[in-house]
């Protein structure tokens, strides 16, 4: 069972109230109170791609626009792009810990399992068309409902 | 999964230039706009080529020589995956989606679309049947390859009805540690692929599989399926992923997902491995079939008398699970029994070759 700590579990799927998401681009942002964001996969992003197995970063102080691709990700069965919903710069990326662990993202999503840090052009979630807390809770609880998924981490 | 009842567009375009075969359906996915239609492309290259999965490694995977010798280029798609080998014995099945349209995971988007493969087999007269999570089997033979990626908002489902399939070649095209390696791998592939032409004889008309084909994805999708052409939007951006997919930068783009060995199909990989015991190197050759030694060979540079001991001990292995204890339980058997003398080799030392050969699971 997932510990829902400070968010809420819907059909396995954890949605933690204080991330900002893009829903249909199942991508969860934390504003880190410096200026910068983090980005990750959500728990049902992580879910629908599978089990990783390679991901390539863009690199280091690249910029990039809003929709385009951070990474490509690779899983057993499937390859797509972790797109960022607001433009800016790659401050950082988790590369060291997916090489440690390249399931990371599928046992834990929301902390060890981040994509990258931005530096955001501008923040602003509204104008981006990002959600939070209970709207956030609310518009996930239907995505789920409507895709049918149900969340699964990967226990080895 | 949001439902969609406007019909798919069906795009036949017959035969292309090996570059456009992998470069249209990229196209149509990254040109798909709100409300665009679905669409299921049917092609065939006009010519051999070898496709690289997306972060495959050119040089780990294939013989870029042999490649060059026979004149086949070699394509990086975006699609995951390994090396294949691919010519105008293959009739691709690229479903472009509205990622609205299809099942959220990728486990349910196989099972629809391989059903669709499976149907079309089916109905041709072959017992094709579903293998999770995304493999095709007659008889416990392989049938075609499949794949899935993201490309903007379209989700994308490749794969394949086979009219034929040339084993020879794919071996030879594939970067693999020996030649006996590769030949393992050309007898295991004849051994667990099939085609069309292998369970019928002669393969139906091109025009008879592709009807089978859209009327079993009528039925699975509920869909209507209509035929209709490529607009000028994608074609310009084939054209334009044409440049992309042909250059240097691309192909040998920074890969990474090593594959090690060879998987023939979900059930079947053939697999090399080498132990530096205190008395010599041992390599060892498998397949694995079902996670159990189908056929082993050990070679190397130690001292083992008789000399048939390597010969003696891998038909002791024969069936053995690929496990620890098993495999321990196996060899120690093995030299309680014959007493063989090999000197710096303990027993121990061929459980970590065969371990080392075989425990690593190749992906996809």
């Amino acid at each position: 069972m997932i510990d829902p700590g400070n968010g809420i579990v819907h059909r396995g799927c954890l949605i933690p109230l204080d991330l900002w998401y893009d829903v249909p681009r199942d991508v969860w942002l934390r504003p880190d109170g410096d200026g910068t964001l983090t980005l990750g996969m959500t728990d049902v992003a992580q879910t629908r791609a599978g089990k990783v197995l390679h991901i390539q970063f863009k690199k280091v102080g690249r910029r990039i626009e809003a929709g385009q691709s951070t990474a490509t990700i690779e899983t057993a069965k499937w390859a797509g792009p972790f797109p960022t919903p607001v433009g800016g710069t790659v401050l950082a990326t988790n590369a060291e810990a997916f090489a440690a662990d390249i399931l990371v993202a599928n046992r834990d999503p929301y902390e060890l399992g981040w994509l990258v840090r931005l530096e955001p052009d501008r923040w602003d979630p509204e104008a981006a068309g990002l959600v939070t807390g209970a709207t956030a809770v609310e518009q996930y609880e239907q995505r789920i409902d409507a895709l049918g998924v149900s969340c699964i981490r990967c226990a080895d | 999964m949001t439902n969609s009842d406007a019909p798919i567009r069906l795009l036949d375009l017959g035969t292309v230039d090996p570059l456009r075969s992998q470069t249209i359906f990229h196209a149509v996915g990254y040109a798909m706009r709100e409300g665009d239609p679905d669409t299921i492309l049917l092609v065939s290259p006009n010519a051999p080529y070898v496709s690289i999965g997306r972060h495959q490694d050119v040089d780990r995977e294939v013989d870029r020589g042999v490649c060059a010798e026979l004149g086949f280029p070699v394509i990086r798609r975006e699609v995951g995956g390994g090396a294949v080998y691919l010519d105008g014995n293959q009739l691709f099945t690229q479903w472009i989606f509205d990622a609205e349209h299809l099942p959220a995971t990728v486990e349910e988007r196989f099972t629809l679309y391989c059903t669709t493969l499976v149907d079309t087999y089916r109905s041709l007269g072959i017992e094709a049947a579903y293998r999770p999570v995304n493999d095709i089997h007659v008889n416990g033979r392989k049938i075609g390859g499949t794949g899935a990626a993201r490309m903007d908002r379209a989700e994308v489902v490749v794969g394949s009805l086979m009219f034929d399939f040339d084993v020879l070649t794919m071996s030879k095209v594939l970067k693999v540690p020996s030649e006996k390696f590769r030949d393992k791998v050309f007898q295991t592939m004849s051994e667990y692929m099939t085609t069309m032409r292998r369970e019928l004889g002669e393969p139906p008309a091109r025009a008879v599989v592709i009807d089978a084909y859209v009327a079993a994805c009528s039925a699975a999708l509920g869909r209507a399926i209509e035929p209709g052409v490529l607009r000028e939007d994608e074609v310009a951006l084939a054209e334009r992923l044409d440049g992309r997919f042909a250059s240097k930068d691309w192909l040998e783009e920074g890969g990474g997902l090593r594959r090690p060995g060879v998987k023939i199909h979900e059930g079947v990989r053939v697999a090399e491995g080498a132990h530096k015991a205190g008395g010599g190197l041992i390599r060892c050759m498998a397949v694995v079939r079902d996670d159990v030694l189908e056929d082993i060979a050990f070679s190397g540079d130690f001292t083992a008398r008789p000399a048939d001991v390597p010969e003696r001990l891998a038909e002791a292995l024969l069936g053995c699970p690929v496990l620890e204890d098993a495999v321990r339980g196996r060899v120690h058997a093995f030299y309680e029994q014959g007493r063989p003398e090999t000197p710096g080799v303990m027993a121990d030392d061929w459980v970590t070759a065969v371990l080392q050969a075989t425990s690593t699971a190749v992906p996809a």
